[in-house]
């Protein structure tokens, strides 16, 4: 089962021996001789206090408790099913394993009947139908990611998900043509992104039926097509569906021009590209024109100067949530102007790292900030700036100054979850310094830096008392760091350790002394 | 000072200060709404609530009956169970029996920071505890079928936390 669908993965308990029940008190409607005679709305209130990792072994515990989880509509919206699969190498997607396919042969009855989906590095073949008729019945969310599968099979999947309010797919090629017979009204939310195409004859480019098949849709997203994209027939839908679209993200620099006259459009959301024709006057009708707008996505690639960042802090100051792709040098003051930024994403081009100067900004109300492939000056102050700040994630990104010791505040008790991968500059002194300045912190991920070893676990372990989750993706830690988890990750709950070998015995041993959840995969 | 009468499951008559009954949604509703009038001297009857549970509430709403409206909890503040104040937990300091039927009469009674302070203790019972631990903790029998409990623990692989 493991190898066919997913990542070798243990929970703790190991199935052990115990009294058998006579078949005749073992159906379900046998509630009399329950120990515990406490309804189930009580049961549900408890439950709502627990995490989503732990709630999903209370359904271990006995009948009662699993069809108290399993029935409770807002108790079971805290999973998702990831089928996920781990064999493959290869970055494009082109050569999948030949194993590595979800059909017929499926064995669909490990899943939950859960609202959202997510598929990752698979084939996906057209005799799904026989369990996918009853698993997407409830599905509101798909994601694909990195799969391959027909356009056939994709629309068959879509018309037997009549709840459907989101599709996502990334890095998905679609193979073949379709025939277009069906619509969902429920799907609000679209995202395409490195979606490729390859087949022969007539074949339908699924961007320019989208409003066809989703005639209500709120918010598209299109970003890296790597076949010619059709910019006037996107315009066309985006046109068309004017009654409901209130998102619109193009990587492509002509859209904002196509969106600056559909005034009738009501926008929260849009992307915009800073390029040299960029004009900015017509930038400020632009936003004149739609004053709903609260998240901006910057293409900044050539950009000239961040003057015209400024500009769209005046313009746009209800702003909660910003992305800056591509982004050149550039110093952040921006920011400044920027006074209800609740979520921020600053991204380089892939080998040509951005750099960002802090220098005084700060954003009093940011909860959640992200950087890839960027060098960033003055890191920790902007921190100590932003004191709302619940989620920070730096991906392939080097902080100039980690030597400075900011803050002379006292421990922020808000952060929550921080991610280091590729970021050899953030060193075991400086996660010792983040864990005693954010000692709330419960999910902490790690990867792909020979600096964290085991000792780095034992002192995230021993730092931070409410570590819940904790990720280490290609590090130098090794099974011994298990006996730190045991001793000092009281809190712990999930494990995930990728491309390292693991021994079973080891595992075993983790999961029969602590409650943990254990993900292990190795390439 | 106004007080009125309560009078429990087992015939038993309270006589409590009106600001403190009125922790109670229920009993609050049934003075404010339906007009019930405490001068009358007649007892409210509860008849889900036992007197020696009632006589507990009712200490916990004499110590909390001049707590503020706590704020609207959003769900991530509603996993946090740590946050229990000394005197509660030293409240909840009793057997199992007890914390579940205060838990009972609390919700009877819709005191929702009653409520809200037996689950968390509760869900503190619960937590780091394996499915058998836990079985021990609240007695009870382990009900599956042969080989459901694997099933279940195989689906559970595939699931994830939804991240909000």
């Amino acid at each position: 089962m493991n190898l066919h669908i997913g990542p070798k993965m243990t929970d703790s308990n190991n199935p052990r021996k115990r009294p058998r029940r006579s078949p005749s008190c073992s159906s379900d409607e046998d509630e009399d001789s329950a120990p515990h005679p406490y309804p189930p709305e009580i049961w549900e209130a408890i439950f709502r206090h627990l995490t989503g990792l732990q709630l999903l072994r209370m359904r271990l515990v006995c009948r009662r408790w699993r069809d108290i989880v399993t029935s409770c509509p807002p108790l079971m919206a805290q999973f998702k099913i990831v089928l996920e699969n781990m064999d493959l190498v290869d970055e494009d997607g082109d050569h999948f394993d030949n194993d590595a396919s979800i059909d017929r042969n499926f064995d669909a009855s490990c899943l939950l009947p859960v609202t959202t989906v997510g598929f990752r590095d698979y084939c996906i073949y057209d005799a799904i139908d026989s369990w996918w008729a009853w698993f997407g019945l409830k599905l509101t969310h798909i994601t694909m990611f990195r799969c391959q599968l027909e356009l056939a099979v994709l629309f068959s999947m879509l018309r037997q998900s009549p709840a459907l309010r989101s599709l996502n797919l990334c890095g998905t090629l679609l193979l073949e043509g379709a025939e277009l017979n069906f619509r969902l009204d429920g799907v609000e939310e679209v995202s395409l992104e490195h979606v490729r195409y390859d087949g022969e004859g007539e074949l339908i480019n699924l961007l320019d039926v989208l409003g066809e098949i989703f005639p209500r849709l709120k918010r598209l997203r299109v970003r890296a097509i790597k076949r010619p994209l059709n910019v006037g027939g996107l315009m066309r839908t985006v046109r068309a569906l004017h009654g409901t679209l209130e998102g619109f993200e193009l990587d492509e620099p002509g859209a904002v021009d196509v969106l600056r006259d559909l005034s009738m459009l009501r926008l929260r959301s849009v992307s915009i590209h800073v390029g040299p024709e960029f004009v900015r006057h017509s930038m400020a009708r632009f936003f004149r024109v739609q004053p709903l707008i609260e998240e901006l996505v910057v293409y900044a690639k050539d950009m000239q100067n961040e003057q015209v960042l400024c500009d769209i802090g005046r313009a746009v100051p209800k702003l909660r949530r910003l992305t800056v792709r591509d982004v050149p040098g550039i110093s952040a003051d921006f920011l400044n102007l920027m006074p209800n930024l609740e979520w921020l994403k600053v991204c380089g081009a892939y080998l040509n790292a951005g750099t960002v100067v802090m220098g005084n900004s700060g954003n009093p109300r940011l909860k959640e900030l992200c950087i890839k492939n960027c060098s960033i000056t003055g890191f920790m102050k902007y921190l100590d700036r932003s004191p709302q700040i619940r989620s920070v994630v730096l991906r392939e990104s080097y902080l100039e100054d980690v030597e400075e010791v900011p803050s002379e505040a006292g421990p922020n008790a808000q952060l929550r979850s921080l991610e280091a991968s590729h970021c050899s500059s953030v060193s075991p002194k400086m996660l010792e310094f983040l864990y005693q300045h954010y000692p709330m912190i419960e999910h902490v991920t790690l990867g792909f830096d020979h600096l964290y070893n085991d000792e780095v676990v034992l002192m995230t372990c021993e730092r931070l008392k409410y570590l819940r989750k904790l990720t280490l993706e290609c590090s130098q830690a090794t099974e011994d760091c298990f006996k730190h988890i045991i001793d000092h990750g009281h809190s712990l709950e999930e494990l995930k350790m990728t491309f390292n070998w693991l021994s079973d015995e080891a595992i075993e041993e983790l999961g029969s002394t602590r409650n943990i959840r254990i993900i292990n995969s190795n390439f | 000072m106004s007080t009125i009468k309560l009078e429990t499951s087992d015939g038993v008559k309270f006589t409590v200060k009106t600001q403190v009954a009125k922790c109670s949604g229920t009993i609050r509703t049934m003075l404010e709404d339906i007009g019930i009038n405490p001068q009358d001297g007649e007892a409210i009857p509860l008849s889900n609530v036992h007197s020696t549970i009632l006589q507990k509430i009712l200490v916990w709403a004499e110590h909390h009956v001049d707590d503020p409206e706590p704020p609207r909890e959003d769900a991530d503040a509603a996993k946090r169970t740590d946050d229990i104040c000394s005197w509660d937990e030293d409240f909840l300091k009793v057997d199992q029996r007890t914390l579940f039927d205060v838990m009972l009469a609390a919700n009877y009674l819709d005191m929702k920071q009653l409520i809200a302070v037996c689950c968390k203790t509760v869900a503190n019972m619960i937590k780091g505890k394996t499915a058998d631990q836990i079985r021990r903790t609240f007695n009870i029998e382990n009900d599956f079928p042969p080989g459901e409990e694997d099933k279940i623990r195989l689906r559970n692989q595939f699931c994830e936390e939804r991240s909000r």
